[in-house]
C-alpha cells in the first residue's frame, strides 16, 4: 500500500514536471502569465478606482484595496485554473490513460503539484507586491498560519469541485462553458474589488460562506490587515467537506474511467 | 501451465446513436456514483452487441492471434481486456503485469522529444536511476530512429511513431502483452525486428496479437481465434483462422461491385490443369493456368492485359500482350493465354482482362473478374511464391 502510494506520488511528480516543461516549451512567456495578468488587473483597478472615486493616494485604505484586488485576482485565477484543469484531467490525459495502466491518482496529484508550484509563484508575487504598495507584513505567526490554512482551503476546494465535474466534463461540453461563464460572477460576488462583509445577518455574509473562494480570500485579507477573522469557520468547513468530496470522487472516478474512455472514442 | 489471461462469456454493447450513448453514459455514471450496478445487461434503444460470448485463455509463452474483418470487434475485445472500456457481461481475469500497444503513440506528448516522452513513460512505469537510463537506451536502440529520437514527436512520420511506440511498450518485460495492428506500419527491416522481439517475448509472456495480415498470424501465433460480428466463430490452429478470414475476404470481394467496362465484348474461360475452373473454385499450388478469350468482338491489334489480383493485396501480376510482342493474325476468334503455374500462397485471387486500343491510350473493355481460391498451407504473407532451382555448388 505504501509502495503504491509512493509510486503514485513519484508518478504525479513526473507528470507535473512534464506539464511544467510543456508549459514552458509551448508558451513564449511561460509562467510569467501568472504574474502579468493580475498585475494588469491591479493597474486597471487603480485607474478605474481613481477615475470613479477620485481617491487620494495617500489614503492607506486605498492601498489596502489595491492589495486586496491584486491578491484576490492572483489567487482567484490560481483557484479557477486548478478547478478547470482538474475538471478536464480525463479528457486532457486520455492518451496516457489509454496507453498506460497507472490509475488516476498520478494525474490528480500531478495537477495538485503543478497547482502548488503555481501557487508558490503567485503567492511570492503577492509578497513582493506588499512592500511595493507601502504595506508591512503581518508580524504575528497566527496570521501566517491562517494564510496557509486559507491557501490549503483553496487547493482542496478546487480539487473537490474539479473532481465532481470531471466525469461530466467528458460527456458534456456544457461543463466547460458553464465554468467559463461562472468566472466573472464569482469574481464579482467574492471579496476582491470590495471588502468582505462582516455582519453575519447580511445575505452577502452567507453568500461568502458558501462561496468556496470568498472565505479564503477574506481570511487572507484579514490576516494581512490584522482585522478580526469572520470567515475562519467557513474555511475549516470547506477544507473538511472538500476532503470528503475528494475521497468520494476519486473512488468513483476510478470505476468510471472505462465508461468515460469509451465515450471519448478513439 | 497457468493461464495469464482468462476471458469467460464476455459481452460488450455499443450504441449507434451519439445522443443515446451520452444518455446511457450519464446514467451509468450516476449509477456507479451511488454504488448501484452501473451497467444494464440488456440492450437499450439503438444499442447492439459488439462482442458476444467470447471465451478463451492464454498461457505464458503463447501467442494468440485475433483475426476478423473491420468492425468484427477485435479492438473492442483488446480494450475490454486492457480495462480501457467496460464490458457488460462475463469476466476477464488478468494474472500479472499487462502492457499494451492499442493506439500507436498513445500518451506521447507531440511537442516533447521521443527521448523525453520515453523518459516520462519509464518514470511512470516506476523506473529510476540506472534502470531508467537502461530503459531509454534500449528503446532508442530498438526504435532506431537516429537523431529523431531527440526531436519532437510531432515531426515524426507514422512509421517512426510506430517504431517508438512499439519499442517503448515492448522493451519492458510484461507478463501479458497486447498488440493491436502494430505491425501494419513500419518498413520491412523494422517489422522483422518486431517479429523477433515478439518471438523473444512470447517465451515468457502471454501475447495477444490482432492483425489483418495472414502472414503475420501464421508466422507469430501458436493459436488464433476468428471473430465475426462480435461472435467468436473459431478457436484453434492459426491456419484455420486464416482460412476463415480469407473465405470471408473472398465473399466480401465478390459482393463488391467490380469496375467493369463493356464486359460483354469478351468472354473468358479460365482453366487450371486444363480443367475449366468455375468462379470461386479452389485450385492447388502449382496448377497450370490458362485463359481462353473469345476475341471475336474485340478490334484487331488491341493491346490485352490479363491482371491477377489478390483479394488481400490488390493487383499482384499482369501479362501484357505488348511485352509478349503478340502479333494479331488476319482472322481469329479465340486466343489462349498460357499464364504459367499458380505459384501462389493460399488465398483468394481473381483474374480479369483489360483491352486497350492498339496505341494503349483508350480503354475498350474491362472484363468481369474471375475469382478463384488457392488452397494449402499459408507460408509467410507474400502472395506470389515462386519455385526456383536451388543448386548447391
Amino acid at each position: 500500500m505504501n509502495t503504491k502510494f509512493a509510486n503514485s506520488i513519484i508518478a504525479g511528480l513526473t507528470l507535473a514536471g512534464r506539464n511544467v516543461r510543456l508549459q514552458i516549451q509551448e508558451h513564449l512567456l511561460g509562467y510569467s502569465w501568472n504574474i502579468i495578468i493580475p498585475v494588469l488587473y491591479a493597474i486597471c483597478f487603480i485607474f478605474v478606482k481613481q477615475a470613479i472615486l477620485g481617491r487620494d493616494q495617500s489614503d492607506p485604505e486605498h492601498w489596502w484595496s489595491v492589495l486586496r484586488a491584486f491578491s484576490g485576482i492572483t489567487l482567484f485565477q490560481f483557484w479557477f485554473q486548478l478547478l478547470r484543469d482538474i475538471s478536464e484531467f480525463i479528457r486532457s490525459n486520455r492518451g496516457v490513460l489509454r496507453g498506460l495502466n497507472i490509475g488516476i491518482s498520478p494525474f490528480i496529484l500531478s495537477l495538485i503539484f503543478e497547482g502548488m508550484f503555481l501557487l508558490c509563484i503567485r503567492f511570492i508575487t503577492i509578497l513582493v507586491a506588499i512592500p511595493l504598495v507601502g504595506i508591512s507584513y503581518p508580524d504575528n505567526l497566527i496570521s501566517w498560519l491562517y494564510i496557509v490554512l486559507a491557501l490549503l482551503s483553496m487547493i482542496v476546494s478546487a480539487v473537490a469541485i474539479g473532481l465532481l465535474l470531471a466525469p461530466w466534463s467528458v460527456l458534456y461540453g456544457d461543463v466547460r462553458r458553464a465554468l467559463q461563464s461562472m468566472a466573472l460572477p464569482i469574481i464579482l460576488i467574492s471579496p476582491i474589488f470590495y471588502p468582505a462583509v462582516t455582519q453575519s445577518e447580511l445575505v452577502m455574509y452567507w453568500v461568502n460562506m458558501f462561496n468556496p473562494i470568498a472565505s479564503p480570500l477574506a481570511v487572507i485579507n484579514a490576516s494581512f490587515q490584522g482585522t478580526p477573522q469572520i470567515y475562519l469557520t467557513a474555511v475549516v468547513a470547506w477544507i473538511c467537506v472538500s476532503i470528503v468530496i475528494v475521497a468520494w470522487s476519486s473512488f468513483n472516478i476510478r470505476k468510471q474511467i472505462p465508461i468515460l474512455l469509451e465515450r471519448m472514442g478513439s | 501451465m497457468d493461464s495469464l489471461i482468462e476471458v469467460n462469456d464476455l459481452w460488450k454493447k455499443y450504441s449507434r446513436n451519439l445522443k443515446a450513448s451520452l444518455r446511457y453514459a450519464a446514467r451509468d455514471l450516476l449509477a456507479s456514483s451511488v454504488g448501484a450496478h452501473s451497467v444494464e445487461e440488456k440492450l437499450r434503444e439503438s444499442e447492439f452487441w459488439a462482442l458476444r460470448n467470447i471465451n478463451f485463455s492464454v498461457q505464458r509463452g503463447e501467442v494468440l492471434g485475433i483475426m476478423g474483418h473491420n468492425g468484427a470487434g477485435k479492438s473492442t475485445l483488446l480494450k475490454c481486456i486492457a480495462n480501457k472500456i467496460k464490458y457488460d457481461r462475463g469476466s476477464v481475469d488478468i494474472r500479472g503485469e499487462l502492457a499494451h500497444l492499442i493506439e500507436m503513440s498513445a500518451g506521447f506528448s507531440p511537442t516533447m522529444s521521443g527521448r523525453a516522452n520515453v523518459k516520462v513513460r519509464g518514470q511512470l512505469l516506476g523506473k529510476r536511476g540506472k534502470q531508467l537510463k537502461q530503459y531509454i537506451d534500449e528503446v532508442a536502440e530498438f526504435a532506431d530512429i537516429g537523431e529523431f529520437f531527440d526531436s519532437p514527436v510531432q515531426f515524426y512520420s507514422s512509421g517512426m511513431k510506430s517504431r517508438l511506440g512499439f519499442a517503448a511498450s515492448s522493451v519492458i518485460n510484461p507478463d501479458i502483452l497486447i498488440l493491436d495492428e502494430v505491425l501494419a506500419v513500419g518498413d520491412l527491416p523494422f517489422r522483422i525486428k518486431c517479429y523477433e522481439r515478439i518471438n523473444e517475448l512470447a517465451k515468457k509472456t502471454a501475447v495477444l496479437f490482432v492483425s489483418h495480415s495472414p502472414g503475420q498470424v501464421a508466422r507469430l501465433c501458436d493459436r488464433a481465434i476468428y471473430i465475426e460480428k462480435g461472435r467468436q466463430v473459431y478457436e484453434g490452429d492459426p491456419q484455420g483462422a486464416i482460412a476463415l478470414y480469407q473465405d470471408k475476404l473472398e465473399k466480401a470481394g465478390q459482393s463488391k461491385t467490380k469496375g467493369v467496362l463493356n464486359p460483354e465484348m469478351v468472354s473468358l474461360i479460365f482453366k487450371a490443369n486444363n480443367q475449366q475452373c468455375d468462379p470461386g473454385k479452389k485450385i492447388s499450388y502449382g496448377d497450370e493456368l490458362t485463359l481462353e478469350i473469345d476475341i471475336s468482338r474485340i478490334p484487331p491489334d488491341s493491346q490485352l492485359r490479363v491482371i491477377l489480383r489478390s483479394t488481400a493485396s490488390g493487383a499482384i501480376a499482369d501479362w501484357n500482350s505488348v511485352r509478349s510482342q503478340l502479333q494479331w493474325p488476319d482472322s481469329a476468334t479465340k486466343l489462349v493465354v498460357e499464364l504459367g503455374y499458380a505459384e501462389l500462397n493460399p488465398g483468394s485471387y481473381s483474374l480479369s482482362l483489360q483491352v486497350m486500343s492498339p496505341n494503349g491510350r483508350e480503354h475498350i473493355c474491362l472484363s468481369e473478374h474471375l475469382p478463384f481460391r488457392v488452397g494449402g498451407e499459408l507460408m509467410y504473407g507474400i502472395a506470389m511464391q515462386k519455385r526456383a532451382n536451388w543448386i548447391f555448388v
